[in-house]
């Protein structure tokens, strides 16, 4: 185990996405799921706002003792969370990014800022992280 | 002068690396939907409004491609969008490259505004407007599109096609004016005004 979680929260701080990543990973309820996304998307908001520096990323890692959370906080607001292993170094962060912009913005029956139901995201996240189930 | 050259550069190696298609379905499809507009008889206003809009719609799927894109082929690069001044040069030699594989010239006009010229119109390889449509804005799809990209990283916009291979001219231009940088509610909050 390596990748534990993927979430994705939209502009507003919803939470528009989540995927375990491994057999491991805790089995948490969608409401859990949407209390977690939110609260970190306020976070970054928080720490962007109370440096005196102007910071651009917020927040781009929490470090725990076995754990990573690595964020990629994009230019449009879209939020994208990997829980991942301490271990874990370079997260793919802009590769699921790139797999986001191709299954999800580029079907035309997806709407912005809603959450994301297709399968092939999900799949080629997956991929991305070398998760087979 | 460098920092040109390496858009350059950088939308070249994207548009190697984006997957293509014909240039006569692409620019046929538009004209169907530009035609299908056009036949529901509205004024030739409300369709270039339409057209407007579609490309709104467009840019803010794109601007996503674009940003995930570009920070994968140059990771070291500086972060996208981050002054309103540096996104001419990045449409102009990377994101019209990425996806139309064509560049554009920058023509700064003011601090808040710049025109991008187009020595050809993509969109328009085969299209004679008729008479009873010249002041259709045939190409207003782009100026949409990149609207719609602009207002996504939080830069309020007008765009405007001004001159297009269409209407006679020698080149395409559009036109686009910042109005101001919209502040996200959260992030840009708790200051006072």
């Amino acid at each position: 185990m390596s990748y534990l979680s993927l979430l994705i929260t939209s502009r507003s701080g919803g939470l528009i996405f989540h995927t375990p990543l491994s057999p491991h990973t805790p089995p948490l309820q969608t409401n859990d799921w949407l209390r977690i996304g939110s609260t970190f998307h306020s976070l970054i908001a928080i720490s962007k706002t109370a440096t005196p520096t102007t910071t651009k990323e917020g927040i781009t890692k929490v470090t725990c003792d076995n754990i990573n959370i690595s964020i990629l906080s994009t230019p449009t607001g879209i939020k994208f969370y990997l829980v991942s292993d301490a271990n874990v170094t370079n997260p793919p962060l802009n590769e699921i990014y790139a797999a986001w912009s191709d299954w999800v913005l580029k079907n035309p029956f997806y709407e912005i800022d809603m959450p994301v139901r297709g399968e092939r995201f999900r799949r080629e996240v997956e991929r991305i992280c070398g998760y087979t189930r | 002068m460098s920092k040109s050259s390496s858009s350059t550069r950088l939308g070249d190696l994207a548009w190697s690396k984006s997957p293509k298609t014909s240039s006569s379905l692409f620019t046929l499809t538009y004209g169907v939907l530009v035609n299908h507009l056009c036949t529901s008889s509205s004024p030739s206003s409300e369709v270039s409004a339409s057209l407007l809009k579609i490309g709104q719609n467009i840019g803010t799927r794109l601007i996503d491609d674009y940003i995930s894109k570009t920070s994968l082929l140059n990771p070291s690069g500086p972060s996208p969008c981050s002054s309103f001044t540096s996104t001419a040069e990045s449409i102009a030699k990377v994101g019209l490259k990425m996806f139309l594989g064509v560049t554009a010239d920058v023509r700064v006009d003011s601090d808040v505004g710049y025109s991008l010229v187009l020595s050809q119109n993509p969109l328009a390889d085969f299209v004679e407007l008729p008479d009873e449509r010249s002041d259709l804005k045939y190409s207003n799809v782009l100026a949409g599109c990149i609207k719609g990209c602009l207002e996504s990283v939080g830069f309020e916009v007008e765009v405007e096609v001004v001159k297009d291979t269409v209407w006679g001219d020698e080149c395409l231009e559009i036109k686009v004016e910042g109005k101001g940088r919209r502040r996200d509610e959260l992030e840009g909050g708790f200051k006072d005004e």
